[in-house]
């Protein structure tokens, strides 16, 4: 049984003519559309992945995003951030990020905050999405929401790279393993820095925006249980098989929760 | 009756912050036979440079838990009893943005 129609917000005439192109995927339709539309994202971060992933969420029509990022943009942001432009360096990034895309759909919502995820103000953050985007550069972060979404059992997908490599993971609380499954603490020798060309960012921002758009409609597989793992530089991917830590701190009494898009029917 | 060979290899290849810690994105190893992944990173930082080492082993000289191992195309824990021919994979945390 389908409840579209007791959504909040369907589809209308405008959302059906911008989004034409895409309403005709196999097991997508005007269910799926819908779905998004009804959906919100919090995407932490808006730099050379978030900001790539965001604007593809933006594209397909998710109804409302949240962008996460405290700071003002740098020049040497903008080999890699593209929501930004060289007139903004010394202002705000995350509300460049929203106005642009505002300027390119105006049809969703756009909600900035100008902070990055923390203690304070993660719990808050979540409890208000459907889905978390884990873009941030600094692992302590990702780890942060990574317990969150445990917690309140949101998905969230993580997308990172590092120079020419990336790497994938899509964490269902109860369901599979979560980030401190694979990575109980962050190294002692891990490095912020790292370098970063923007079409590998962009790459796996895109790569994140798919998932998401497949957790939030119900279309597709998500790679549930697996870590997908890829090296531009040589143009190779493959997906480790991962496994749950019986023991994790975060997510050893974690239960399942259905995906949003399992659970509108 | 055939005796099990006293050294077997293993191919070694390291992602991200390891690899550039290790100077090489891969190496194929001689390890001893019924070798654990545990030595294998034990050798392995004995043989390489202190920026590996900082990667690859915690403060009291161990291998490092924080750290994500894979044999093949699945996730292994440091007790993983590796085999002749064996693909080990070392992967670092990314974050990046």
């Amino acid at each position: 049984m389908t409840i579209i129609s007791s959504m909040a917000n369907p589809l209308t005439p405008d959302d059906r003519a911008r989004y034409e192109w895409q309403l005709a995927a196999t097991d997508f339709g005007e269910e799926g559309q819908t779905r998004l539309k009804n959906s919100t994202v919090l995407v932490s971060r808006i730099g050379g992945v978030g900001g790539t992933l965001a604007h593809q969420l933006a594209a397909a029509g998710v109804g409302k995003l949240i962008l996460a990022h405290a700071g003002n943009l740098r020049v040497d942001d903008l080999n890699r951030q593209l929501l930004m432009n060289q007139a903004g360096v010394g202002q705000a990034r995350v509300e460049q990020a929203a106005r642009r895309l505002r300027e390119f759909n105006p049809l969703i919502e756009i909600e900035p905050a100008a902070e990055n995820v923390s203690e304070q103000n993660i719990d808050a953050l979540v409890s208000r999405v459907d889905a978390i985007a884990s873009c941030a550069p600094l692992f302590a972060e990702r780890l942060l929401m990574n317990r969150a979404a445990v917690r309140l059992g949101k998905p969230l997908v993580d997308c990172a790279m590092y120079e020419t490599e990336i790497q994938l993971v899509v964490v269902v609380p109860g369901q599979t393993p979560c980030l401190a499954c694979l990575y109980p603490a962050e190294p002692p020798a891990w490095q912020r820095r790292f370098p970063v060309f923007g079409a590998v960012a962009g790459t796996v921002g895109c790569l994140g925006a798919m998932e998401l758009i497949k957790i939030l409609a119900g279309l597709g597989e998500p790679p549930t249980g697996r870590m997908l793992v890829g090296d531009l530089r040589t143009m190779t991917f493959r997906s480790v098989q991962l496994r749950r830590d019986p023991a994790c701190a975060v997510c050893a009494g974690a239960s399942p929760r259905p995906l949003r898009g399992e659970c509108i029917d | 009756m055939l005796r099990r060979p006293a050294i077997v290899h293993v191919t070694v290849n390291y992602l991200a912050q390891v690899k550039r810690a290790a100077g090489v994105s891969g190496e194929r190893v001689a390890i001893p036979a019924n070798c654990t992944l545990a030595q294998l990173i034990l050798q392995l930082a004995s043989q390489h440079e202190a920026a590996f080492r900082a990667m690859v082993l915690d403060f009291t000289g161990q291998p490092q838990t924080a750290l994500l191992y894979a044999v093949g195309d699945s996730q292994a824990d440091l007790s993983h009893a590796l085999s002749d021919g064996d693909v080990v994979t070392i992967l670092a945390p990314m974050a990046g943005g």
